[in-house]
């Protein structure tokens, strides 16, 4: 008898379908059926991968010398729209490759920087409609995610009195250049209590010179604390775990509204956030490939730096 | 609240039996009393359909519950015959198990996806006598900071190689299906 | 990560009744059940229960003493697991002292699940064994007896590596056939 149970049992009221050991980065909802799949024109992975009769290959320009050891530990919160989709069953692993192949391409055209959740950043876009044919924002990026080519941030300014906030796609041809004018993190994941502060505390100046951070230290965290006004609010603040906001001074009867929706065994519930997040060894295999390349990108940027500065004597 | 006008007459005529009652034993002051009372109680005579009512008589807690669950709608009989022969509660004990098959130790049957039962019972009541062998403290109450170790009658011998580990003595033979090479740690199982 | 089969969604598990805390209903009660069952499955080694809910704890037991074995006992949220999972403090020192040890070089999962018999008469629960790998107790399944020299499987085997040997002969025969009809031609 096998160590362990790969049988299904036979549900005619339920169905559920059990993931092997192989598969089981890649799981299929309760709801559907194998055999339904097909039906909505969608092969599963594990179908192309038995029909395949060679390897995924890696990139045919990787030179073998360069190896991806020592892989920064904090390259994954560098490079997070590089991991895959939280949600498995939307992932596929040929779209990925080719995706992240794109990604690759991308940066090595244009220079998408490190940045957080609280950094403020300048963005040029190509505009058809401006005189000189582009537009400029600058902002404190508010909100940062997506997967893949759908990686996104989101920058916040005040502009005459009226708040703006603009969602950018990171790897849109469009985006002519993306710079940091100010590199920290903030104490919260979300910025957007920002809505509900003072207009103080999201207006940047557009004129702003960039404050240069040395090479190779850490990233300064920003603990201030934002004082918001008086509500009513766009979302409820006090039953949000926000570090970056100063006491509410709410009457008591919110806080223990607040208090009785809670769910403070959530952040107990190890297979739920190992569910929901992608597992180390899929992580590390990817921002070890994500080092390589980066690697090479560098590499070639400083050739073409030096062939500049050739020409120019 | 949808409750039937018959039931209403009974909470009222209870109601007002219920108000007699303790007016008699002295709860309650007579009707005619103009006094400040203590209790805000409304005349009872004047209404039989006192939903208004802030007294509430211990029926009527008992009556509300029930009268709020209600079905809203007929089932039609499509549904009800669907539950009534779906496969869950009805099919499934009429099916034949073809899985029975008999285990290679004992002879005993036993489904093909479950264990034998009458094999574990031997390892369950082993594994009992162990647990006691270890004693009540160790078992429940602080488990040993390193791995756990029995010896049966006749392994003294081996004592020095599990220096280190928690060694329980068991006063018996070891049983022969026991095997002895289960004590080590298993490298790289499978 | 969990090498075994697991779910794509949790069991709800919800109305749950706990001996202490008496009904607890929701998520709330199904963390709670599971936390009893993954105390129980470290102390003893082998539990018994419902096979939903032995499926269930096995997830959680595996990821803890994961996290354990990654993170090491200085951790801090590695700690506040063990003391949320664990309602038995001193099998926080069992898990660190005991169990990481015992898995460290593990390459498959770290426990075992059985289902048992249905007991009849009765309601027809499920019921299942979940033990750690390892444990000092028998085995569940009885030992699997070598049958190399059962007479059935002396014939087949001989019976197999005469139809290999045919086959390698058939197969150089065809070669040979099809070199020398591509030298006639």
């Amino acid at each position: 008898m096998a160590s362990y149970s790969r049988r299904i049992l036979p549900c005619f009221w339920k169905t559920t379908k059990l993931l092997t050991f192989e598969d089981s980065a890649r799981r299929v909802p309760c709801r559907y059926h194998q055999e339904l799949l097909p039906t909505r024109n969608y092969l599963l992975p594990e179908t192309v991968e038995e029909h395949r009769k060679s390897e995924l290959s890696k990139h045919p320009e990787l030179p073998p010398s360069i190896t991806s050891e020592n892989v920064p530990a904090d390259f994954r919160f560098v490079y997070p729209e590089f991991l895959p989709d939280p949600q498995y069953d939307r992932r596929d692993s040929i779209r990925e490759r080719l995706e992240r192949e794109d990604m690759y391409r991308r940066r090595a055209v244009i220079d998408i920087p490190e940045f957080y959740v609280g950094s403020i950043m300048a963005v040029t876009v190509s505009d058809q409609y401006s005189p000189n044919k582009e537009n400029r924002f600058v902002g404190i990026c508010i909100d940062r995610g997506g997967v893949g080519l759908r990686a996104f941030f989101i920058l916040r300014n005040v502009v005459d009195g009226q708040g703006i906030e603009i969602m950018y796609e990171m790897y849109n041809p469009t985006l002519q250049s993306i710079q940091v004018l100010k590199l920290e993190k903030r104490v919260d994941d979300k910025l957007y209590y920002l809505r509900d502060a003072p207009q103080e505390y999201s207006t940047f100046p557009f004129d702003m010179d960039p404050i240069p951070v040395p090479k190779g230290s850490t990233v300064p965290v920003n603990k201030m604390k934002v004082q918001l006004n008086p509500r009513p609010w766009l979302e409820r603040w006090e039953r949000q775990d926000l570090q970056g906001v100063e006491d509410l001074k709410l009457e008591q009867r919110f806080y223990d509204k607040a208090a009785k929706v809670a769910k403070p065994w959530e952040k107990y519930d190890l297979m739920k956030w190992y569910r929901e997040n992608t597992n180390e060894e899929e992580r590390d295999s990817i921002m070890q490939e994500v080092h390589q390349r980066k690697r090479l990108t560098d590499i070639e940027k400083s050739k073409r730096k030096t062939k500049l500065a050739e020409r120019k004597r | 609240m949808a409750a039937p006008y018959g039931m209403t007459r009974l909470l009222g005529s209870f109601r007002r039996f219920e108000h007699a009652l303790f007016q008699w034993m002295g709860f309650y002051p007579p009707p005619g009393f103009q006094a400040e009372l203590v209790y805000d109680i409304q005349p009872v005579e004047n209404h039989v359909n006192n939903q208004q009512s802030s007294t509430k008589s211990i029926l009527q807690d008992i009556f509300d519950s029930i009268l709020l669950a209600v079905p809203k709608s007929r089932r039609t009989a499509e549904k009800k015959r669907t539950r009534k022969m779906s496969m869950k509660g009805h099919y499934e004990y009429a099916i034949p198990k073809n899985n029975i098959i008999a285990c290679l130790e004992c002879g005993n049957w036993h489904e093909k996806e479950t264990i034998c039962g009458h094999c574990y019972q031997t390892v369950k009541t082993e594994t009992e006598e162990m647990q006691e062998a270890m004693g009540l403290d160790a078992l429940k109450y602080d488990a040993p900071r390193s791995e756990v170790v029995f010896l049966y009658d006749g392994e003294e011998q081996e004592r020095p190689k599990y220096d280190g580990k928690y060694i329980v003595e068991m006063k018996k033979q070891r049983p022969e299906w026991f095997s002895k090479n289960l004590m080590t740690k298993a490298h790289n199982p499978k | 990560m969990l090498r075994f089969p697991y779910r794509a969604r949790p069991r709800k598990m919800s109305r749950q009744r706990l001996p202490e805390e008496g009904i607890i209903v929701g998520q709330e009660g199904r963390l709670q059940r599971l936390r009893q069952l993954v105390t129980g499955l470290v102390r003893y080694e082998r539990i018994e229960t419902v096979y939903q809910h032995c499926d269930e704890t096995r997830g959680y037991a595996e990821r803890l003493i994961h996290t354990a074995i990654r993170n090491g006992d200085q951790h801090q949220h590695t700690m506040e697991m063990a003391d949320y999972w664990l309602n038995e403090k001193d099998l926080i020192y069992k898990l660190f002292d005991v169990l990481v040890p015992r898995y460290q070089n593990y390459s498959s999962a770290f426990t075992n699940i059985y289902r048992t018999p249905i007991v009849y008469p009765g309601r027809g629960t499920e019921m299942g064994i979940l033990e750690l790998k390892g444990n000092p107790w028998p085995d569940v399944l009885p030992k699997q007896r070598d049958n190399r020299y059962v007479i059935s499987n002396v014939l087949l085997q001989a019976a197999r590596k005469d139809y290999n040997t045919s086959k390698e002969s058939r197969k150089t025969k065809n070669e040979l056939n099809s070199s020398s009809e591509n030298s006639e031609t």
